[in-house]
Order: structure tokens, then sequence, then C-alpha cells
């Protein structure tokens, strides 16, 4: 049986890496007992996968992992089990199970949503609302082009992210949802999160060949309004991940079965 | 959310991050305000390797099991924070709480390897401790010092008030009883209190002892310089393994330690009394857990963590007297759950191949052996009991098992070494491989076989046989490298050999650290202020700095280490008592250096080192 596992993470646990995070996973699975299929060969590893590196220091409220399991098991039992191994920044947001012929979560990711803020601090840039959507508008909503470098393991070559921004806002004034999550945490270190504070939202393409970070738009953004790299700081946090070309549904929904 | 010390823009421009933040899996957390002491515990390395070390997780987990107690962890922050912790003013904190060290009761620090000294006085800068015990007052946490390295605390005796010899099991309630009384009573000083810890056995609080010496540096006299306080302190050893505190619920490292694996110990202490070797002589007698024990800790272990690999942890696995059953029970636990068992290194032998074989793939796996010596002579010196005909043989049996693999271990610089004897080691090497092409028939060769060669030089330790033993200046070190490297390319399949040696400098400065006195405090002081730390990091470790550190302080290194000590001078170390005789140690050095005999080891029959008055382990088997 295969199953599809949500989940969260706040507070310090956002500074693992992507391969900590899997090996922390690895053993949790394991302390929950669940019947997890392994692969053969001298040093057996479990048959699971992530839909997307999320990066140091992000938080997020949609990350996935796909569980292949030997046994039928209530997707409830698999998420109280895996709950209760998790630390207390590690939420089991949910768990579904997936059509056996499903492919990876890693295969099918389209996109992914983010809010974007800012930290405020001595020498920071003071941006306000109107400042923000402005520029937005100039230089993203009405260029034809947004060209940047993007850095790639061997060389960096141009890419027009335009065709890769599915949606993009400014916004103020914080959803209170949010309080009790992300809000504390990034509180806690100097970012702007009250009511009238500019954020954005923003839902970027994420297939693995084409996957655009948020800190790359903002970084164009803030050298077409000549606030220097220094000058400015932001939080990330992921809401979701979204799956499916034409209108992408959250990777909770894609081709899930229960 | 928890509270960090450090700040999103911080983490966010360090290496490795996830190295600060603590909340581990197995953590303990407590409030400070329901406990009557802090101790900050410390490896004084990076979180990677401190977080592999046992004794460390020993020791937290016994601490914590106090309610009054809350033990947590500090490790050496990495040179880029260390970097950004100095300009910021950011005190060095723990990883639990995240409040700075400075606050707490205690900071103990396990001191595991020389090489790690300049880093005490990173952790003592950063925490905003004065380095020197003398200038430190009431407001400073109690700096304690343990592990191997306190069998010759005297070089680092000025940075700590106190040192515990011996295993931490057995007096650290007596040290918390003692401190939380006196605060209680209202009758703590840090003065009172430092001479109370003192009369409680294997505890050594430097500041009351005097050290004299005459003109030319040799140590005249060594004594408390008060009436009550012991002159001798006496090794602690815990005799009850199988009731010891262990942390089957240890601490699981969200970064991959260099330990990523349930670690299980399976006895303390060795047999065997090798000369050159410290560990087996301070944890006499050797100490085995019983199976039973055993077998109920690795499963509890592997379910309590989630590990996928076990590895078993001792000085000498194989002569653990359980061991075949042992090795069993484990591999079809292991295999119902898909657990990798990692051996450490087990003698060679029919018995070890067939384990090896069912556990790991011969193909990638390397074959050890750690003869120490080249020559059945140079064995003989450091009683090392292992013949060449025993190499040889345990080698071809791993030829034909499918092993092409090799691993060779040995030492350069001992006592009484000759050219012959070095010659002797890439020899043994080519009889290796010629055995192997004689020995695995052509069409079902891997290739060629691989030997590998890998020397450290010598370094003699206080409490061995070897202890009064003379060192070498590092360009002879080198010098006998390169005798070794050329006689190999002579050799007939000198392709099917390579070799690989430690830095001669290092072990030069190693054998200072090991057997200075309190004179070398200064220089590692200097070093420190000179830039040194992360010494055991070559990439950090900078010889010139320690040049001039000891130049500066006029100190000459190669009075600690080219001399050969008279077996009548007082060396820095006599005042602890390890249990083991002076005869011993005495007889020892004749049979290495005089009659060059092998002694042997406490299975074959005793020697009378002494430990007997432990009163329990291997010297009452049988
Ligand atoms: S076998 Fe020899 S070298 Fe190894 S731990 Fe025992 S005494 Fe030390
Ligand atoms: S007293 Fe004898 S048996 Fe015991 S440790 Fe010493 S030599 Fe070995």
């Amino acid at each position: 049986m295969k199953v599809r596992v949500r989940f969260a993470k706040y507070g310090s646990i956002r500074y693992l890496g992507h391969l900590d995070m899997m090996r922390y996973f690895q053993k949790a699975n394991r302390r929950a007992n669940l019947p997890i299929a392994y692969s053969e060969g001298f040093h057996p590893h479990q048959i699971m996968s992530f839909a997307s590196p999320l990066g140091v220091g992000i938080t997020s409220d949609g990350e996935y992992m796909d569980l292949t399991l030997t046994q039928e098991m209530s997707c409830e039992e698999i998420r109280q089990r895996l709950q209760e191994e998790m630390t207390d920044e590690v939420r089991i947001v949910s768990v579904h199970r997936l059509k056996d012929d499903c492919k990876k979560a890693m295969a099918i990711l389209e996109a992914a949503s983010y809010i974007v803020f800012f930290r405020s601090y001595e020498g920071g840039a003071v941006l306000n609302r109107d400042t923000l959507q402005e520029a937005l508008q100039t230089y993203i909503l009405d260029a034809e082009s947004v060209v940047v470098e993007k850095e790639t393991k061997k060389s960096t070559r141009q890419v027009d992210l335009k065709p890769l921004i599915y949606d993009i806002k400014v916004k103020d004034g914080f959803d209170v949802s949010l309080a009790d999550t992300i809000l504390p945490d990034w509180r806690e270190n100097e970012f702007l999160l009250r009511d009238t504070d500019p954020y954005f939202t923003m839902t970027l393409c994420a297939r693995s060949s084409d996957n655009v970070k948020p800190q790359l738009l903002l970084a164009y953004l803030m050298e077409k309004l000549g606030v220097k790299e220094d000058e400015f700081s932001v939080g990330i946090h992921r809401i979701d991940m979204l799956a499916g070309e034409k209108t992408p549904v959250s990777l909770e929904e894609f081709e899930t079965i229960s | 959310m928890r509270k960090l010390a450090l700040k999103d823009n911080v983490l966010m421009q360090i290496d490795k991050s996830a190295r600060y933040i603590g909340n581990e899996i197995n953590s303990i957390m407590k409030k400070a305000e329901d406990v009557d002491i802090r101790y900050a515990f410390c490896f004084p390395d990076v979180y990677e390797i401190g977080m592999s070390h046992l004794g460390i997780q020993i020791l937290y987990e016994m601490f914590n099991r106090r309610d009054d107690v809350w033990c947590e962890r500090v490790y050496s922050p990495w040179p880029d924070l260390t970097a950004i912790m100095k300009e910021k003013k950011i005190p060095l904190f723990t990883l639990e709480s995240q409040d700075p060290v400075k606050d707490f009761d205690f900071l103990g620090i396990t001191l595991q390897y020389e090489m790690c000294y300049t880093n005490i006085l990173q952790i003592l800068e950063l925490s905003d401790i004065p380095f020197m015990a003398k200038d430190r007052t009431e407001v400073h946490p109690i700096v304690m010092g343990g592990g191997p390295c306190t069998y010759n605390p005297e070089p680092i005796a000025d940075f700590f008030d106190i040192f515990y010899i011996g295993e931490g099991e057995m007096q650290f309630d007596a040290i918390f009883d003692l401190y939380k009384e006196m605060k209680h009573s209202g009758h703590y000083s840090r003065r009172e209190f430092l001479h109370e810890v003192a009369k409680i056995p294997g505890i050594y609080v430097p500041s009351l002892y005097e050290v004299t010496y005459d003109e030319k540096g040799f140590i005249t006299k060594f004594a408390p310089i008060e009436e009550d306080i012991p002159t001798t302190i006496k090794r602690q050893v815990d005799m009850d393994m199988d009731h010891a505190p262990y942390p089957k619920k240890p601490l699981i490292p969200y970064v991959r330690a260099t330990q990523d694996r349930v670690v299980l110990e399976i006895m303390r202490g060795c047999i065997r009394g090798c000369r050159f070797c410290q560990a087996g002589m301070v944890y006499r007698p050797n100490r085995e857990k019983k199976l039973s024990t055993l077998k109920e800790y690795a499963t509890e272990m592997l379910d309590n963590t989630g590990y996928e690999e076990i590895s078993l942890s001792s000085l000498s696995s194989s002569d653990y007297s359980h061991l075949p059953e042992f090795i069993d029970y484990l591999i079809e636990e292991c295999e119902k759950r898909h657990v990798n068992i990692s051996l450490p290194s087990l003698r060679i032998d029919s018995f070890s191949l067939d384990v090896m074989s069912k556990v790991q793939d011969i193909k990638k796996s390397s074959l050890t052996f750690a003869p120490e010596a080249g020559s059945q002579r140079m064995r003989n010196v450091i009683n090392k009991g292992l013949t060449k005909d025993v190499i040889l043989n345990g080698a071809k049996q791993a030829f034909i098992g499918g092993w092409n693999k090799v691993k060779l271990y040995f030492m350069l610089g001992l006592p009484t070494e000759t050219e012959e004897d070095i010659k002797a080691i890439p020899d043994l090497a080519e009889e290796m491989a010629e055995l192997y092409y004689d020995t695995v028939p052509k069409e079902v060769r891997h290739g060629r076989c691989n030997i590998n060669i890998s020397t450290s030089f010598f370094v003699p330790k206080p409490f061995t046989p070897l202890q009064w033993a003379s060192m070498l200046p590092a360009e002879e070190y080198l010098k006998r490298a390169g005798i070794l490297k050329d006689h190999m390319r002579e050799e007939l399949n000198h392709k099917s050999i390579s070799y690989q040696y430690h830095e001669a400098y290092t072990t030069v400065l190693e054998g200072v650290l090991a057997r200075g006195d309190r004179k070398i405090s200064k220089a590692i002081l200097k070093a420190y202020e000179k830039g040194c730390y992360f010494d055991a990091w070559t990439e950090f470790f900078d010889p010139a700095k320690w040049d001039e550190a000891f130049a500066e302080c006029g100190i000459d290194p190669d009075f600690y280490t080219i001399r050969e000590r008279d077996l009548d001078e007082i060396l820095p170390w006599d005042f602890i008592d390890v249990g083991i005789t002076r005869s011993f140690f005495e007889r020892e050095w004749d049979r290495a250096i005089h009659q060059q005999v092998i002694t042997p080891n406490c299975r074959q029959q005793c020697s009378g080192c002494g430990c007997r008055s432990f009163e329990g382990g291997v010297c009452y088997e049988g």
C-alpha cells in the first residue's frame, strides 16, 4: 500500500537541511513501527520519497513524503503513530492512500505556494505596500519577461521567470489563522508581521526542471527597486505544493483515494 | 516556539546551523527553576564528533535521572560561528535551554585527546569564564575535566578547578550532594567547596597542590598544600557493568554524526596489555557485560532510536567471551528489522571472516590488521602477541573468502626501532600480496589486491610501560617514513601496495601535551592567543604558531619528548594511582626494552598488575 504523508514544520527544526530531514523521518518511521517496504541488497533502505526539498530556514505547512508499506493499515493509525514520534515542531497534517500505480510526488509536482515577508533591522530598507505594489506591477506583472541569472551546478544561465510565475500578490493584514503556527517563530526573529506590514503571496513553478525559489524573484524585484543585497532580508513560509497541469490542486488531493 | 540563542540572521549565515538548535529526539528538557544544579557538559570539538561520544551519553542519562540536576550539552562552535559570536558578543550557550554557560553551576569538559586543549580555551573565552582557575570568582561555574587525558592533567591544570580521575559512574552523586548541601546550608563558597570536594575519592583539585622544580626543570616535589588533602588520587572504577547506567534512549542528532548508529558497549578494559596502549592499562581490569544484558539493550535501543545500524563498542571485541552467541542473536534480530551491523575491527580468523561475510559486502569492504610493528622483535617489545603466521593465515583465508582489500596499521618510531624493523613493514605487505596471487587463481580475481599500509608515529603515554621512552624529532619521523616508502617501491608487487602516514609535527606536539607538566599551560594559552584552535583538524593546525608559543614561553619541547626518562625521576602524573603498581610498569619496561619478551594476557596468566584490588572482572574469572 502506498500513502502520502503531509506534514508541517515550524520552529528551530526549519534549520535542518533536506537530507537531515529525510534521516529524521527514516528513524521516526521505524520508531513508529510502520511496516515500511525496503529495497533489496546489503544495505536495504526504506522506500520513501519526498516531493521537493525545502530550503534551510523555511517553515512549511505543506511538505510531502510518499511511503510504501508492506501491510494494510488505516491512514489515521499511520498518522497517529507517526505523530507520536515527532518533535513538538513537526505536525503530521494528514495521511492519504494513493493509487497503487500513481507516480511519485516528485514527478507530478507542478507548483508551490509561499508567503514571503520582511525582517526589520538596523540598516534595512523600509518598504511600504504601495512601493512594493508598484514595483510588482511594473517589473513583473506588466513586464514582458523577468530574466534572471540562475545558477546550476555547472554554470549560470539566463532564465525567464515570467511563464513560471503562476500568481503573485502584495498584501497586508496578516491572516490570523497563522497566528499560532508560523507567526511566533518569525516574530521572535524580528520579522514584520503586524497588521500593516506588507508581504507577498506567490505560487511558483516547482517542476524539478524549472523550480523557482521565492528568494530569486525577490532579489530581482529588489534590484529593480535599487535596494541593495544587505538592505533586505526575507522570511519564507511554504503554504502547500500542488500538482496537475491545468488547474493544480494540493498534492494532498491529487490521485489520492482515501 | 523554543527560544534560540542565535537569531535567524545568524543561523542563516553559518554552515550546518542545525548543530546549534538542540531539541534532538531524546534530549532532556527540564525547567531551570525546578532544579538545584545546572550542569553544562562539553565535548570540546565540533557537534558531529562530540555527539558521537558514548561517555557523555552515559553521564547525560545518569545526571538527568536526578530530579535536582539538569545536565545539558555544549560543543565547540565551528570557526564561522565563533567569529560571529565574538563580534556580536553572543555568549556560549547550551543546546537544551539555550542559556549562557556562564550561568551554570558546573561546566564539565571531557578530554578525549590532547589536540583539543586549545578548544578548552575557546569554550572558556566564548562563555566569558576566565582562563585561569585562580581568576574565577563566586559568579563563575566550577570548571571540571574528565576523560582519558586526565591521566596526566598537569599541562592543563591551571585551567581547571577540578579533575575527575576515572569512570564517571562512581562519584558524581557525592559531588552533587556535597554541592547542594553546601549551597542550601548557606556555607557555600568556591574555596570551601573545592576544599571539601578534594576529599572525595578520585577528585583532584590542582590549586590545592604545589609543584617544585629544580633549576633544570625536573620536578623535585609534588604535594598538597594542606594537611587534610590526599596525597594521591585513586582512579574510580565501576565494577558492576550490568547495573551501570546506560543510555537506553540515547540522543539522536539531526545532523549526521560520526557515529550515526546505536553504540552498544559490550565490555570495558582489555586483557591484552600492549605496552604502548594507555586505554589497555587505565581501563583495567577487563569487565564484561552479561549476554542477557546486551541482548536486552540491543533491541531496546534499536526500538527507542529507529537507527538503521548498530555497532559494538569495546577495546577488543574479539575477546568478549560470548561473542559468537551474541553475534548470532544480533544477526537474527537485525535481519528482521532491516538493521545493519557494523563490526569494529575484529581479529581476523575464521570466525570473524564468517561473521563479516554475513554482515557486509565483501567486494566493498576491506580487512583490517593492526600488527603495529613489522618485525617480530619489535612486536615483542610492544607486547603485540600477533605473529606473522597468524596474520598471513588470516589473510589467506580472507583472500579465499573473496576479500582483496587489506588495511595494515603500524607505528613508527617505537623504542629500539632499527632500519630493519621499518623495512619489515613493506616486506610483510609484500608477502601478503604474493600470498594473494598464489592463493587466488587468475580467473576469480577482481583485479589486483590492494594492500594499504598506514603508519602513525609512536607517542609514549602516561601509565603505560613505555611511559619513560624517548621520542624523536619530527625530521627523524619523516626520515623513517621515507625509508619505508623507498623500500616499498622496491618490492616486487609494489603496485598492489600503498602507503600513508600521519603528520609528524602533530605527533611531537601530542608528545609534549601528553607528558608535559604544569609549565606547559602557558604555552597552550599563548598558542590559543595566537589563533590556534581546532588543532585536531589538519586544515586549522598551524605548527609555526605553536613553535612561536613555546619559544616565547621559554619552553623547550625537547625536554618533554626527546629525553629518555630515568626510572627514579618524579613524573608529573605520579600522584595518580590508577590501580596498577609501579613495579608492574617497571617490570614491563624491562621486559620491553631489555628482555624483549611477550607478557601473557590476563586470560592466559595473571601478571599481577595490581588490579585484583578492584575485586572483580577478568582477575577473578575461572
Ligand atoms: S589489544 Fe592492545 S592495543 Fe588493543 S586495546 Fe587491547 S591493549 Fe590496547
Ligand atoms: S591483576 Fe592480573 S588478571 Fe587482573 S588485570 Fe592485572 S594482570 Fe590482568
